[in-house]
């Protein structure tokens, strides 16, 4: 990813007490260069209010707590954590199907943050998502030719023949076979039904697609059947992903860059090859040491950093580092203060590879990072 | 402990048997849509002290096999129709309510995939963990408490006397795991069925939560097998697997053997399909094509045949037994941990690192829909 932008980092200043506003729309990126999707300092806090009748705002869920990424054009960003890091309020802040507390989303130049009405839904146009649950996600009274052709009717594309033209031509695309355009959700096998829930996502011809864990629902033997579904279509009508996920072979496998959240945070943006490599945040470390590999001679090889505790609660998180109650490097640093009083941000650590820590140059080349990989230290 | 409990079982006197015998089990589900062959003529040993893996997807019948052992299947749809099952050298099919009932949980313990739905909401832990004490053994509640406390601190419950009076929903999810895992072991069982006992759980808790069940098995010598879809998960933890296709086992062997080595075309399979985080390029993937098959109408010949791209005719027409790799006996007596394959056709090594079979075969279901459809195009009169 040549003249990728500096990531100007997460934010750092904590902000109490109520929303901050929404910041000022940025100015319009102008170069055709310019990253399709661009996130800045982007805040999803959901509020905590008590009380029945007069309900006081007494705090916020921070789920989302000054996220910065650019996606290039074509390209696939992978968004991994653990389940309530945030990552899939990002995805939802993204596609305004929340009104975000605060930050910025260009895309393709235009500030979405504040978009209402008829533009909103224009650009909505252009970014699509897919969601987990093909069962869940796919009305069981619509048939299939509804389902699919419902975006085209919502944005007002061609006429009644021409939409089920189209919806018979997509699930060609997708590998269904068109004439199952008048059958119901339930005929269809788990994989089947997140073929449809793609084929709904690329009726609109979408720039953007959020593929929100698409196939942590699906049997081992049917995923890779989606993975190769979702290349395909990438190289076929150049898309841009936003890969959701947690589990990080798979997102490894698909994206160009991974960025690690943490309790509402990015803690490490690397290109996806160099993460297995060279993990330099103590938390993209453990994450990738608790992943087991399919062989037991790699394994054998292994250590497993096993963190203490649980994530804390993203309505309380900890001041200073959030990693730092269950960081292994800040143990055998002796606990630094700075780890606790000071939030780091996201800094370069080599071309394009940013890591939020303090210590980072001490992750690197550690036991720890080495036996991740099963590599022989040396 | 074994003077306090209020044993039904008669005491098995020098035995060298395995811990756990399953001979040609059969397990079937009567449902709306016929008849559910659930479990197909699975047999297998578990020895004491093991850590044997059961991998394969749902429905393929790995969970059922352990709810049948236990018999806890549900009533009256799911039943056992054939085989048996010996624990110990006790028939476990044939033993009565009572006797059972004791067997469970102090001899053979289980952990389930879900801890939320597996604990009783409404009731401390502390209340649920004494209860199994006090329904196995004659502990007074004095002496049940300790049980409890001393369990919870082999698991690692941090602050356990307090915790003791929570209710499930005030523990997160890898906790609540700790809690069953808990419950499983208090009587010290001497077989542990851990039944997909991470899949609900981040992968930093699911690491927590793998070591910690290695960890038990090695302090408390509990064999243990662990049920689940990960391969990855039995690669580091296990030292023998056994993968099941529709209810039946399709390949068994020391882990390191089958991972070196796979030679069913499904186990092939699965390896090839997942993407693997130490990939150093982009290695494609190869997926499975088409769909796990329908339990209600098996077909005739290898279950695994139409989706599989090794399979010969003899696929088609006669499901091959458990074999070692190039016999078409079934095995009988082998030592446990002799790798063996239910494959007519199975995989070479250089097949199996390639994912596909040597060039030039076609598979016997492509063949067989070529015929198909010259056949039918013939009939209709146009070109296929």
């Amino acid at each position: 990813m040549t003249g990728k932008p500096a990531v100007t980092g997460a934010s750092n200043t904590p902000v109490t007490g109520a929303p901050a506003p929404v910041l000022p729309v940025q100015p319009a990126a102008t170069a055709s260069a310019a990253p399709l999707l661009s996130v800045h300092d982007l805040r999803m806090w959901f509020p905590i209010t008590s009380g029945i009748l007069l309900e006081r705002h007494v705090g916020d869920v921070r789920a989302v707590d000054g996220v910065s990424f650019d996606i290039e054009r074509g390209e696939t960003l992978g968004l991994v954590g653990e389940s309530g890091c945030g990552k899939s309020t990002t995805g939802r802040a993204i596609l305004r199907l929340y009104r975000p507390t605060g930050g910025s989303v260009l895309f393709d130049g235009v500030e979405m943050t504040t978009l209402e009405g008829e533009p909103l839904r224009r650009m909505r146009r252009r970014m699509q998502m897919i969601f987990q649950d093909p069962y869940a996600s796919l009305n069981p009274r619509m048939t299939v030719g509804g389902i699919v052709g419902e975006p085209l009717a919502v944005h007002n594309i061609g006429n009644h023949r021409e939409r089920r033209e189209r919806v018979a031509e997509l699930l060609d695309v997708v590998g269904l076979n068109p004439n199952f355009l008048n059958r119901y959700p339930h005929e269809f096998s788990g994989g089947q039904r997140q073929r449809i829930g793609v084929a709904r996502a690329l009726a609109v011809n979408p720039d953007l697609i959020i593929a929100d864990e698409p196939i942590s629902a699906l049997d081992v033997s049917i995923q890779a059947q989606i993975i190769n579904l979702l290349e395909k279509l990438q190289d076929e009508f150049h898309l841009t992903y936003l890969f959701i996920a947690h589990d990080l072979s798979v997102v490894r496998h698909v994206s160009d860059w991974i960025a690690v959240m943490y309790l509402g945070q990015i803690v490490e943006m690397v290109p996806s090859r160099e993460l297995y490599e060279r993990p330099l945040h103590p938390y993209s470390v453990a994450l990738l040491s608790a992943v087991p590999i399919p062989d037991p001679v790699v394994e054998g090889r292994r250590r497993r950093i096993i963190l203490k505790g649980d994530v804390p609660s993203p309505a309380a998180p900890p001041p200073g580092c959030r990693f730092h109650t269950r960081c292994w490097l800040r143990e055998r640093l002796g606990n630094p203060d700075r780890c606790v009083s000071e939030m780091p941000v996201l800094r370069d650590m080599a071309s394009g590879h940013q890591v939020a820590c303090h210590f980072a140059e001490d992750v690197d080349g550690s036991a720890e990072q080495v036996q991740v990989t099963g590599r022989r230290a040396g | 402990m074994s003077d306090q409990v209020a044993g039904a079982l008669p005491a098995p006197a020098g035995r060298d048997g395995p811990l756990l015998r399953v001979c040609d089990l059969r397990v079937e589900f009567s449902s709306s849509s016929g008849r559910v062959h659930a479990v197909n003529g699975v047999s297998f040993d578990v020895e004491a002290h093991e850590l044997l893996g059961i991998v394969g997807e749902s429905g393929c019948g790995k969970s059922v096999t352990s709810l049948a052992i236990l018999r806890l299947l549900a009533k009256p749809a799911g039943r056992v129709v054939g085989g048996h099952v010996e624990f110990e050298g006790i028939d476990l099919l044939s033993l009565n309510d009572e006797a059972m009932r004791d067997l469970r949980g102090r001899q053979v313990a289980m952990i389930f995939q879900d801890p939320m739905t597996s604990l009783n909401p409404v009731t401390t832990i502390g209340e649920q963990l004494i209860e199994v004490v006090q329904a196995h053994t004659k502990l007074d509640r004095k002496a049940a408490e300790e049980k409890a406390l001393e369990t919870l601190d082999l698991v690692g419950l941090p602050n356990a006397k307090a915790r003791l009076k929570n209710f499930p929903h005030q523990f997160s999810g890898g906790m609540r795991q700790r809690v069953m895992i808990a419950m499983a072991l208090i009587l010290g069982p001497k077989l542990l069925i851990a039944d997909e006992p991470t899949t609900a759980l981040d992968v930093t808790i699911q690491a927590q939560i793998l070591d910690l069940i290695a960890r038990v098995a090695t302090e408390t010598g509990a064999a243990v097998m662990l049920i689940t879809h990960d391969l990855g998960v039995v690669a580091g933890m296990t030292r023998r697997i056994q993968v099941m296709y529709a209810g039946q086992i399709v390949e068994t062997a020391m882990t390191d053997e089958l991972f070196a080595h796979p030679r069913h075309p499904y186990t092939v399979g699965l390896l090839r399909s997942i993407p693997r985080l130490d990939d150093s390029g982009s290695r494609e993937l190869i997926p499975i094509e088409g769909l796990p098959p329908d339990l209600t109408k098996l077909p005739l010949g290898c279950p695994y045949a139409p989706r599989c791209a090794w399979a010969i005719e003899r696929c088609l027409a006669e499901n091959p037994p458990l074999a070692m790799p190039g016999s078409s006996e079934p095995a009988t007596g082998v030592p446990l941990g002799t790798h063996l394959a239910a494959c007519w056709n199975p995989a070479t090594d250089e097949e199996a690192r390639a994912g596909v079979p040597a060039s030039g075969h076609i598979s016997a279901v492509e063949a067989a829909g070529r015929d198909r459809a010259a056949t039918a195009a013939a009939a209709l009169g146009k070109q296929p």
